[in-house]
């Protein structure tokens, strides 16, 4: 309805063109790095450095072809994927039973409880202790390492106390009347009522295991349990570290060191995944956090 | 479907412990950490087969290469120290053994075990054997890098000399001075734009050079990054904070501001990827480097390499000499002799020849069975036999390699190997290795000794990091670069260098100074 609209002065729509070139550029400037990758990876391998494009020279998909054939690429996204679901179902379960009772009112020293969580936010054991902790349960290169230590951060507690802790207590009493066990409110009341906190901090969690990858180098010392991004960080840094690399290259003059295009399909296939799975979810990822922060 | 994945995980635990118990009673277990980039298979070929020859069992201790020494500590601090060990960085044989953490190897044994491996060192690498000295006891088996006794390339442009009416490598300084300033102004790509420039960062290395010098390690950083140290009227001093450095500035800092250095050498040549690459030199921005080494920039058929059949071919293009024929190739280049100075030196960079340490871990040094076990397969690397020390440095040959040619010791990797690069290490080949410095027999290394670069190479002093000098080094270096790019680029003026050396020596250099002089004496007083 054009006729209803508020007239907008010269000066109005100078400021929006403004704006929105500003906010263009900004989103290139993002997004260059992004269609950088995806040229060279499609890019011929023979393709040098020197001469570049944002359009692909010589197109092939060959890289790809290269990447998707590497059998520690396979295993590595058999991991990465294991992790991630473990990891996000077992998160999201430890986190609502943990933040749940201590956002009741009435549970006793729950200052103190959630005092001594929140302390590890600001004092962390360290890697070592991690370490020796998790080689004592026993966890080296099982999948436990990369979960259990994770589990719960206190950061995403947090947030979640805080989300409960606005759930109208009228709720619990009126599920309560009904007959409901804690039980049972908590899974049929409580839980539909916090999808949105629920859809941020699993895409959270499942986007930090799918990052992760110090945790797979320092725990799995088997090739097989090893997660994609430590694939993919070795066939990217390959060669760029010079002491790293004298010893093989005595013999191989530096003449397989992986080119960049290839280095980029690596990048492309360890990143597409999750960069699928972010604008389905990112509607509730913006409102879970104003929720959470807000009503803090 | 969780517990049944932690059931799983139970048994699975149990049955691992079951077999370890079982196989910990029948052989003597070795636990290795050396470099690697990939994981090695726990059934490596290599591991299985050297095992066997030798019997024991060799378990691999996978230790990724790009963080190796923060996870060697991690396992260091949790006890579990690999009966061998190599030390990527050499500078912390100090450390470790005043942690308590290398065995003491005794010399008895060596002698009586790796009677080749000491020959070979004493022949090729003299002196190189006591770097692994800490108070007069040998804790680490130096890694030598026989290909490092050549020098620093230098490479020219001879397309652009050409253009520019030069017909011969500059020699002198002052030759070289001339040339670079006809690099930057007279327009050698011709295309009528100013858009050239003599030399970048690593360029920088042969004005030092002229001058017997090496304060500027330039292709590693931070603590990676080397200390030189040289003699200044029979004192060590780090070659950094020589006086002579400030002559070579003052020169730089003209060139600068005549725009003979290019303005970008503060961020160097390279611009990420491959550490090797001089993009600067590649897309025609300059017209002279000495970057990496003198391999990497073989262009096709510089010397005569050995085919398949033995047979002698024009030999493949190095790293950057594949890229420049990709780029432009009309480009030539040529490779010219370390520049004589004004003081009559004539010298350029060389890298150190010392380059790892290998180290038992402590727990063995009351065990001379397991030393001996050790000392055994480093012997193999040590082999009067090529075929013997290359079956275990690059796995069966045959099946991993075919020998070429027997008396130059070429050889190739047999394809889909020779793509792989990654197969030593999941066989656990690179495991059992100890490189040690033979002499260089391959055609490429002919090549080299054919341009004299085994000659006038300035040799560092001291190689093994000091624990003083290796406490302020990180430091230092930044005050180092930092004085230089802002005397070149004249931010500051020359007389800062000054305040650079008081400043330097204030620092922790004077203590490092120090404790070099003390190392040094007792090296030479032998």
């Amino acid at each position: 309805m054009p006729s209803a609209a508020i007239r907008r002065s010269g000066g109005d729509r100078a400021f929006d063109a403004f704006n929105y070139l500003v906010m263009i550029l900004l989103s290139l400037t993002t997004l260059y790095p992004f269609f950088f990758l995806i040229s060279s990876s499609l890019s011929a391998l023979d393709v040098t450095l020197g001469s570049f494009s944002l359009l692909p020279r010589q197109f092939t998909l060959e890289n790809y072809a290269k990447v998707l054939r590497n059998p520690a690429i396979g295993a590595g996204y058999v991991n990465t994927i294991l992790r991630t679901v473990i990891g996000t179902s077992l998160s999201l379960l430890a986190t609502f039973c943990l933040a749940w009772p201590l956002s009741k009112r009435s549970f006793p020293l729950r200052n103190l409880w959630t005092g001594l969580i929140v302390f590890t936010m600001f004092f962390s054991g360290g890697m070592i202790p991690t370490y020796l902790l998790v080689r004592q349960l026993g966890l080296i290169d099982t999948i436990w390492a990369l979960v259990l230590p994770e589990l719960v951060t206190a950061y995403n507690f947090v947030i979640v106390r805080n989300y409960m802790q606005t759930i109208p207590g009228s709720m619990e009493e009126s599920a309560k009347m009904d007959g409901a066990n804690d039980i049972t409110i908590l899974f049929r009341v409580i839980l539909p009522v916090c999808k949105p906190i629920i859809a941020t901090i699993s895409l959270w969690v499942a986007v930090w295991h799918w990052n992760a990858w110090f945790d797979s180098m320092i725990y799995m010392t088997k090739a097989s349990g090893q997660v994609v991004q430590l694939v993919m960080r070795r066939i990217v840094l390959e060669g760029s570290d010079q002491m790293t690399q004298m010893m093989a290259e005595m013999q191989r003059q530096g003449l397989v060191i992986a080119p960049e295009g290839l280095k980029a399909a690596t990048i492309m296939v360890t990143t597409l995944p999750i960069l699928c799975i972010y604008p389905f979810v990112q509607k509730y990822f913006v409102k879970g956090v104003m929720m959470g922060s807000l009503k803090g | 479907m969780r517990a049944t994945a932690r059931k799983a995980a139970w048994i699975a635990a149990i049955l691992a412990c079951a077999a370890g118990a079982a196989f910990g009673q029948a052989k003597m277990q070795i636990t290795l950490a050396n470099y690697q980039i990939e994981p090695t298979d726990p059934n490596g070929e290599s591991l299985v087969t050297y095992g066997a020859k030798f019997g024991v069992q060799f378990v691999p201790v996978n230790i990724d290469n790009n963080k190796y020494h923060e996870i060697l500590n991690l396992k260091l601090a949790a006890g579990e120290i690999p009966d061998f060990f190599y030390l990527k960085e050499a500078d912390k044989l100090g450390n470790y053994v005043k942690q308590g953490v290398c065995a003491r190897i005794p010399m008895d044994l060596l002698q009586k075990h790796a009677p080749n491996m000491l020959k070979v060192l004493a022949e090729n690498a003299p002196g190189y054997l006591d770097m692994g000295k800490v108070k007069g006891a040998l804790y680490g088996i130096p890694a030598v890098n026989a290909t490092n006794a050549f020098h620093s390339p230098l490479v020219y442009r001879t397309d652009w000399m050409k253009k520019v009416g030069v017909s011969k490598l500059p020699t002198t300084l002052a030759e070289f001075e001339s040339l670079m300033y006809k690099f930057a102004k007279n327009d050698p790509d011709g295309n009528g734009k100013n858009d050239t420039y003599g030399l970048s960062q690593d360029g920088l290395n042969a004005v030092f050079g002229s001058f017997g010098l090496v304060p500027f390690d330039h292709n590693s950083k931070g603590a990676a990054g080397t200390d030189y140290w040289v003699l200044k009227d029979g004192k060590v001093i780090n070659a950094s904070i020589h006086p002579d450095v400030k002559r070579a500035l003052e020169l730089m800092a003209k060139w600068y501001k005549d725009g003979v250095i290019d303005p970008e050498f503060i961020t160097g040549e390279n611009q990420g990827g491959y550490w090797a690459l001089s993009h600067a030199f590649i897309k025609g921005r300059i017209g002279f480097s000495t970057r990496a080494n003198f391999y990497h920039w073989a262009m096709p058929g510089v010397y005569d390499d050995i085919d398949a059949s033995g047979k002698r071919i024009p030999c493949q293009p190095g790293a950057i000499g594949k890229e420049i024929v990709a780029a432009d190739p009309t480009m030539t280049i040529g490779f010219g002799q370390p520049l004589k100075g004004p003081t009559g030196k004539q010298g350029i960079k060389k890298y150190n020849m010392l380059m790892n340490f290998y180290c038992f871990g402590k727990q063995i040094e009351k065990d001379p069975a397991k030393m001996a076990k050790i000392l055994a397969f480093m012997e193999e690397n040590a082999d009067p036999d090529f075929v013997v020390r290359n079956t275990i440095k690059n796995g069966a040959k045959d099946k991993y390699w075919e020998l070429l040619d027997a008396p130059t010791e070429t050889y190739r990797f047999i394809p889909p190997y020779d793509k792989d690069t990654g197969y030593v290490s999941r066989i656990g080949a690179t495991l059992l290795r100890a490189e040690l410095p033979f002499p260089l027999k391959a055609p490429r290394e002919q090549w080299a000794y054919s341009l004299s670069y085994n000659k006038l190479g300035i040799d560092n002093l001291i190689q093994v990091g000091l624990p003083v000098a290796t406490k302020y080094k990180v430091d230092l270096m930044k005050l180092r670069d930092e004085t230089y790019i802002s005397i070149i680029t004249g931010a500051k003026p020359l007389s800062y260098f000054d305040e650079y050396v008081k400043a330097y020596l204030a620092a922790g250099g004077q203590a490092a100074q120090e404790d070099a002089n003390a190392y040094y004496e007792e090296m030479t007083s032998k």
